[in-house]
């Protein structure tokens, strides 16, 4: 149980990390999808601590 | 109405940890998504300003990670090498004296734990020591846990202090000085708290001179290293060993026992850690040619202007700059490295220790960097459009001129609920800057003030009280070693809302 809490956690912040560091080339870029897109997969990583711990 | 929305990611975090009894990354996660929902539905929020929102908050957080990450390694290099545990056995030695006992391990035992380390280890470290020297649980629990208090903003390495330059943009000349003198005035009066809270008030008249001594020596070094040196990563950790030293001194004095130096050279190899890491510190960061060389790559971004749909505009600028190879952080890497060679050389460590060091690390460290980013995510989103604005307006607007004396109680509160100095400052230290710049005081001693409290009252938060109450046996007792720390701790708030009116008004 323990282990996989921590699994989820690290899965979580790896995902922000990534997701934050990708929306700079996404934010300068014209299209808004890879923005949402990101932003999105940020969203999901929180909800997955709020719902989980 | 903009006033309560605004305020509602705040108040969201505040429920989820007092009502729910949530930890602090959960509850960072929903004030995250509360802000994320508040800022695109009521504030105008566009993908472009919660995009550089995010750009910003990463290099915010990645800025106190570093340091977070590095500073726990270092601590469990020494602690696993068992170094810590062989300071704190060498100290009941010099004196019979109970209350200077207090003062030396629940005090500036404690302070230097937190300057070094921090993360819950100075109550965990020196309440079974006081238990073993004859003092009551409930009182090895609220001595360290009032003695600590005042080393939590430049203690763990700086990470506290990093967070509130991280939130307001601030370099550490512009916030150091009035954060310093603060928490140092603060050190002075924590002595004779110490001294009543193990003796009474007779313990104070007979341990008012050497308290006062320690006090001094103690805000007055951290003050020199972190505001003077600008070496704020080790000012309360310099400040800690000061007070160690001098109270070494003292102690022996009343004794009159004659200076011993130890009998082996197994002290200055547990200190070895620490000593490493000043002398890096000093290499490192102030002499010009090593710093030069060092200093060169670093990561930063530009982040144009930004405006919401609502008419809030942030300016263009530049991210923290994060200089890989000379942040603190780095320099804590540094450390570590050659610690665990010093130890292991000394042939401190079972086998396996290498492992046991970085599983610990990453169990305990991962938990606090999900809240930080999640609170830093949060408290930049709610900058980028314009909610802390909003909110630093309602604020102003209904309180004005008491400001300064609310300032500190704002502190307090976020690192109540918190628990950590690091998240109040993550979470208010943006709105205290933008409320103080409105209402037209300086913004230097109003965020001294926030961070000062926040130091203070991070001891008394319930999840800092149930790890000490459990580590002095009294799991289940937190009420009793919450109502008997309260009373110090609000004082100690008073004291700094006092200051701060000084400050302020004179």
């Amino acid at each position: 149980m323990f282990k996989t809490r921590l699994r989820r956690q690290a899965l979580a912040f790896g995902l922000i990390l990534f997701a934050s560091a990708a929306l700079y080339p996404a934010a300068n870029s014209a299209a808004h999808w890879p923005t949402l897109a990101l932003l999105f997969l940020i969203a999901l990583a929180q909800g997955l601590i709020l719902l989980t711990g | 109405m903009s006033l309560l929305l605004a305020s509602l990611p705040i108040i969201v975090i505040l429920a989820a940890m007092l009502g729910l009894r949530w930890g602090a990354s959960r509850a960072g996660a929903a004030g995250y998504l509360t802000a994320l929902l508040v800022a695109s539905l009521a504030f105008g929020a566009t993908p472009q300003t919660l995009a550089y929102a995010h750009i910003r908050a990463l290099m915010l957080s990645l800025d106190v990670l570093y340091i977070i990450w590095t500073a726990f390694l270092l601590y469990r290099v020494a602690d696993e090498a068992g170094a810590i545990a062989r300071i704190g056995q060498a100290l009941p030695r010099l004196t019979a004296d109970r209350g200077m006992q207090a003062l030396l391990i629940g005090w500036v035992f404690a302070s230097f734990l937190q300057g070094a380390g921090g993360f819950g280890v100075p109550v965990a470290v020196t309440a079974p020591l006081l238990v073993g020297l004859g003092f009551s649980p409930l009182s090895a629990v609220v001595i360290p846990s009032i003695g600590h208090g005042w080393a939590v903003t430049f203690g763990s390495l700086g990470s506290s202090f990093a967070a509130l330059m991280a939130a307001t943009g601030l370099e550490a000349d512009a916030l150091a000085p009035a954060a310093a003198l603060f928490l140092g005035l603060s050190a002075l009066v924590t002595g004779p708290l110490v001294a009543h809270a193990a003796d009474g008030w007779s313990g104070v008249r007979r341990l008012f001179a050497p308290a006062l001594t320690i006090g001094l020596t103690m805000g007055l070094v951290q003050y020199g290293v972190a505001a003077g040196l600008g070496l704020w990563n080790v000012g309360a950790f310099s400040g800690g060993l000061a007070g160690l030293l001098v109270s070494i001194w003292l102690a022996k004095r009343r004794q009159n026992a004659p200076a011993a130096r130890p009998k082996d050279a197994s002290l200055w190899i547990a200190f070895s850690a620490y000593g490493l890491l000043i002398f890096l510190t000093a290499l490192i960061l102030l002499v010009p040619p090593v710093k030069s060389f060092l200093g060169g790559p670093a990561l930063q971004f530009f982040i144009p202007e930004t405006i919401t749909r609502a008419g809030y505009r942030t300016a263009a600028g530049l991210t923290k700059r994060i200089r890989l190879f000379s942040h603190a952080g780095a320099i804590l890497l540094y450390a570590s490295l050659l610690a665990y060679w010093v130890y292991r050389r000394a042939g401190w460590y079972r086998p396996g220790a290498a492992g046991r060091i970085l599983r610990t690390t990453l169990k305990k460290v991962i938990t606090s960097s999900l809240s930080i980013l999640a609170m830093v995510g949060m408290a930049v989103v709610m900058q980028q459009n314009g909610m802390t604005d909003a909110l630093a307006q309602g604020i102003a607007g209904r309180v004005g001129g008491a400001y300064p004396l609310i300032a500190p109680w704002i502190g307090a509160l976020g690192a109540f609920m918190t628990g950590s100095n690091t998240n109040s400052n993550v979470v208010f230290a943006a709105l205290q800057m933008r409320t103080a710049e409105l209402l037209g005081y300086a913004v230097p001693v109003i965020l001294a003030a926030q961070t000062a409290a926040a130091a203070v009252a991070s001891v008394a938060a319930p999840t800092k009280v149930v790890v000490g109450a459990s580590t002095a046996g009294m799991a289940g007792k937190e009420g009793d070693v919450l109502r008997a720390l309260m009373r110090y701790t609000l004082l100690q708030i008073a004291f700094i809302m006092l200051l701060t009116a000084l400050a302020v008004w004179m």
